[in-house]
């Protein structure tokens, strides 16, 4: 058995997310058949992309489960595979193995309200589990859902085509800001803890999903702490160095746990027992 | 001498004059010594200096944090804390050098192929002896049969970098770069199967580079991931060019203390890379390294004069 | 499965090379050979120097099951497309001689990091299903070594199928499985006599007194206690940062990923560089020496061992033996356990 061999996948369509271009969200489709049929995942787990001669780099399945027939990755350009990864177009060839790791707690979160709280391109691992709670057939399983939803510029803004459709709906409250405006923006002006303390959902029957920025994170935990939040109600996902996935590599444990394979889904609480090595 | 080396550094300890005595203490292992960081006067205590005295303490001078710093210095010490003043790394206020007259070091390579393999259970100096023993043997001889080549012609820098400069110091008579030339004997093709038998068996684990008191870039190139200079495939032109630019970088810097080959695991000596760079220096710009920290630079300094007749 | 002691043979040592040529004959023979920093484990030939040292060699065995350097797939693009050749099965000795039996054990310790379900790694797996080893006691252990500490013993079995055990004149070869069996079968070598036996038990006497018997500490408690202790700060000063004990280690298996030359390649990779956790971002979880030196020793003796219950070291002392600072893990440990919470 070779572990690290991908399966093929075409890409079908690329859409750049940012003004900058340094975000673009690529819809990929499995080129054998049975693969494509045989895919299954949760959503919050990642796979292992590569452009062949370039690498591989863990990414986050932003598609959800509900969406059949393709995956997407939201990828920002960071180095040598995400740059290769960039200049893709539709019609060329990726590698994916997985799914890997862990995935958000969807069947103990049922019943619940849910408060997403996003950062920049922190807002592509949530989006898997945005899209899987918001399906017809999950949605009456959750109580309310509400989104807040941050980035630097509004030019930083990810999945806007997204964030527009998810806007339109009276069972969502979506709150999208920037950290600084500009002459077009119309919307809220202030960073995510700023918005979640003045929105102050209340923690009795309620769960957080956060992903984001170290420093956002930091604020955010501050803030939903003082909201009466206790630790196992916050939910987040990791990102370290990555290179097997599978737990051979050695590279992305935090104390005793792997993130690749006990991650990248923590609750606050289980973050708490872990060094702070992350 | 210890005696007097241990007084000197709890003095200076317990007087404030320094925070910190970088030195040597007895290993763990026979003929072994370890860095010693004494911060306490009674750490000073533990303080050895002899012939197995290995590593080059200066390398540590970088990293530590206090504000002023007593150097157990001999000649390889001083030589690499002359280049680190010289670029400006270290503040030379910063370092009390406490220059000890050396007489050469052994070499643990020489030792081992004196006894062909054989263990070391024990081992000692006594005066200029040195005692051995394993487990059914036990041999004795002046320690100077095994001294580290890097030490003969050793040079002492310029006086002006001690704190107390070493007194009655006689270093090793003979020529450091007998092995040099030995292989500038070879016919390239022989350099080159020797250069390319080590770069085999180099593992690439920088003992060499990390052990070195010169190798100071904050990131070296084998870091660099876009471009990778090294790839994947650990082919041995990799570690060929990670020591061809370990030399380059190290022209007219290296100070020729042998710390690089004496840390390496799997015996892989490429010190005439750096002498081959040496002599050109000396030879054709009259440079040498360690000596004067006023001296300009080898690469990067220049004069009307210079040579330059390989400029096509 | 177990055979009964019952069943050792005896091997005088000028049989050595007629027993390796045997072995040789049968299948890929590779032995512990070389001396000092050069010792390792190579292709049987005649007149080979084996090694003869006090604890292991200075290259591992786990050298032969992972590799430096290993391709995991070829690939080559035509016309955009790309194909994938799965890693063609590599030459794989069928029988390994000469291993100490810490580094048998490391093997052990490193199979169900490769082979545990539901990701199997067949380059290890592969390799390692075909192979009888064949290990050789320790007499003398080595001045760095310390199996006991960690578990292990000088005349330990696991992991291997036959021990030979040194004694006066040759050795005491006990078949310890099945394959072993099947080694030593063919060799007809005349049964071992009640006083070869009894000097097989001497020599381990002597082996076990020599290294003193393991400290009662329970050292995983303790370091899962020390995480934040101040006394790293003090520890890992000495650290130069290499890879040296990392890479030489028999039971680290970190691996990098990564295309060249049409192939796709793991290559050693060491938690002592700081390019290890390092985001393509600039974020770095450990951001200095001290916790490097750390992770690299709370892997081997508390996170491992949370995993897997025991420590994920061998005692075998080449990171003692090699460290350019001489930082004796030893003593490290030592100062760990010592410390009060
Ligand atoms: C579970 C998980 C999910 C992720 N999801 C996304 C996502 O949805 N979108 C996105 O844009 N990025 C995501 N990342 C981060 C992404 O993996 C890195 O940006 C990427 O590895 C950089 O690779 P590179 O080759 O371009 O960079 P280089 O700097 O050239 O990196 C070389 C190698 O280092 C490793 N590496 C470097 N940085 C990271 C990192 N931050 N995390 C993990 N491995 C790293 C990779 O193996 C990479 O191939 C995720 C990371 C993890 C761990
Ligand atoms: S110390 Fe030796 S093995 Fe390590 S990188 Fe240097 S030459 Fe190579
Ligand atoms: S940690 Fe050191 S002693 Fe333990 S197995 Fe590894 S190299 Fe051997
Ligand atoms: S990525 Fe290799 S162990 Fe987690």
């Amino acid at each position: 058995m070779n572990p690290y061999l991908p399966h093929l996948a075409i890409i079908e369509d690329v859409i750049p997310e940012t003004a900058s271009h340094d975000v673009k969200t690529f819809r990929v489709a499995f080129a054998e058949p049975e693969v494509r049929a045989g895919f299954r995942y949760e959503p919050g787990q990642f796979a292992e992309v590569s452009v062949i001669g370039a690498g591989e780099a863990p990414i986050s399945i932003t598609s959800s489960p509900t969406q059949e027939g393709y995956l997407e990755f939201a990828v920002k350009r960071a180095g040598v595979m995400t740059t290769a990864m960039h200049h893709a177009r539709p019609g060329d060839y990726l590698g994916i193995r997985g799914p890997y790791g862990n995935h958000f707690p969807y069947r103990e979160m049922e019943g619940k309200n849910v408060v997403f709280i996003a950062g920049g391109i922190g807002l592509a691992p949530l989006r898997s589990l945005v899209t899987f709670v918001l399906a017809p057939a999950n949605r009456e399983r959750y109580g309310a859902v509400s989104i807040i939803y941050g980035a630097r510029s509004p030019g930083d803004l990810v999945f806007k085509w997204e964030l527009e459709r998810w806007g339109q709906r009276d069972d969502l409250d979506l709150e999208v800001t920037v950290d600084r405006g500009d002459a077009a923006w119309q919307g809220r002006v202030g960073f995510v803890p700023q918005v979640l303390r003045e929105l102050a959902p209340r923690p009795d029957n309620t769960v957080t999903v956060t992903c984001g920025p170290p420093v956002m994170i930091k604020f955010v935990l501050q803030d939903l702490e003082k909201l009466g939040f206790t630790p196992d109600q916050v939910i987040t996902t990791l990102e370290m160095r990555m290179k097997c996935g599978i737990g051979k590599c050695g590279r992305c444990n935090i104390g005793a746990r792997y993130v690749c394979q006990d991650g990248p889904v923590f609750t606050y609480e289980q973050l708490q027992k872990m060094p702070a090595e992350y | 001498m210890t005696t007097n080396l241990r007084e000197t550094a709890a003095r200076l300890l317990a007087e404030g004059t320094v925070q910190l005595v970088l030195g040597w203490e007895r290993g763990t292992l026979p003929l072994r010594t370890t860095p010693l960081f004494a911060r306490e006067p009674g750490e000073a205590g533990r303080l050895v200096y002899d012939p197995t005295c290995d590593q080059n303490l200066a390398g540590y001078l970088g990293r530590v944090k206090e504000e002023r710093v007593a150097l157990i210095a001999r000649p390889c010490e001083a030589r690499a804390l002359v280049e680190q003043v010289r670029e400006n790394r270290i503040d030379r206020d910063r370092v009390l050098a406490i220059g000890l007259p050396c007489s050469g070091r052994i070499s643990r390579s020489a030792l081992a192929s004196r006894l062909t393999g054989r263990v070391i259970r024990e081992g000692r100096l006594a005066a200029d002896r040195l005692v051995v023993a394993g487990d059914d043997w036990r041999e004795e001889f002046p320690w100077t049969e095994v001294l580290d080549p890097v030490c003969r012609g050793c040079r002492l820098p310029d006086p002006g970098i001690y704190w107390a400069a070493p007194e009655g110091a006689v270093p090793p008579e003979g020529d450091r770069f007998a092995e040099f030339d030995r292989r500038r004997s070879l016919s390239p093709e022989q350099r080159r199967d020797e250069f390319r038998q080590a770069a085999e068996r180099c593992l690439a684990c920088y003992a060499c580079r990390q052990a070195c008191p010169m190798c100071s870039c904050a990131e070296c190139i084998t870091d660099r991931t876009a471009p990778a200079w090294l790839g994947p495939a650990a082919d041995p032109s990799d570690t060929m060019l990670f020591h061809l630019v370990r030399a380059m970088h190290l022209a007219g810097r290296c100070v020729d203390c042998g710390a690089c080959a004496r840390a390496c695991p799997v015996g892989v000596d490429l010190r005439h890379l750096h002498l081959a760079l040496e002599r050109e220096g000396s030879e054709r710009f009259d440079h040498c390294p360690g000596l004067d920290p006023a001296s300009r630079p080898l690469v990067g300094g220049f004069r009307p004069d210079d040579r330059e007749e390989f400029i096509l | 499965m177990k055979d009964s002691p019952a069943l050792a043979v005896f091997l005088t040592c000028d049989q050595v090379p007629r027993v390796l040529a045997a072995s040789a004959g049968r299948g890929s023979t590779w032995v512990a050979a070389g001396r000092g920093e050069e010792s390792g484990f190579v292709p049987y030939r005649p007149g080979l120097c084996l090694a003869r040292e006090a604890g292991p060699t200075r290259h591992t065995l786990k050298a032969l099951f992972f590799p430096r350097a290993e391709v995991l797939f070829g690939y080559e693009i035509v016309d955009g497309v790309p194909r994938l050749h799965p890693a063609c099965s590599p030459d794989r000795p069928a029988v390994v001689f000469g291993a100490r039996p810490c580094d048998a054990r490391a093997l052990v310790l490193l199979d169900p990091v490769f082979e545990e379900p539901p990701h199997v790694d067949g380059l290890w797996g592969g390799r390692r299903q075909a192979i009888t080893l064949v290990g050789m006691g320790c007499e003398r252990p080595g001045p760095a070594c310390f199996c006991p500490a960690v578990g292990g013993d000088p005349l330990g079995e696991e992991g291997l199928d036959v021990l030979m055990v040194p004694v006066e004149g040759g050795y005491v070869v006990r078949p310890l499985t099945e394959r072993g069996r099947a080694w030593t079968e063919p060799l007809e070598l005349p049964a071992a006599r009640p006083d070869q036996e009894a000097a097989a038990e001497a020599t381990a006497a002597r082996a076990r007194e020599r290294l003193g018997a393991p400290p009662a500490v329970d050292l995983q408690a303790a370091l899962g206690r020390h995480f934040e202790h101040p006394l790293w700060d003090r520890l890992h000063e000495r650290c130069l940062g290499c890879a040296a004990c990392t890479y030489l280690c028999p039971t680290c298996h970190c691996f990098d990923v990564g295309d060249e030359d049409g192939r796709r390649w793991r290559r050693w990779d060491s938690c002592m560089f700081p390019t290890f956790t390092l985001h393509a971002s600039g974020h770095n979880p450990r951001t200095g020496g001290k916790e490097r030196m750390r992770q690299r020793l709370m892997h081997k003796f508390c996170y491992y061992p949370e995993r897997r219950g025991r420590p994920a070291c061998v005692g075998c002392g080449r990171c003692v033996e090699i460290c350019p600072a001489n930082l004796d893990l030893r003593s490290v440990l030592a100062q760990l356990e010592g410390v009060q919470a």
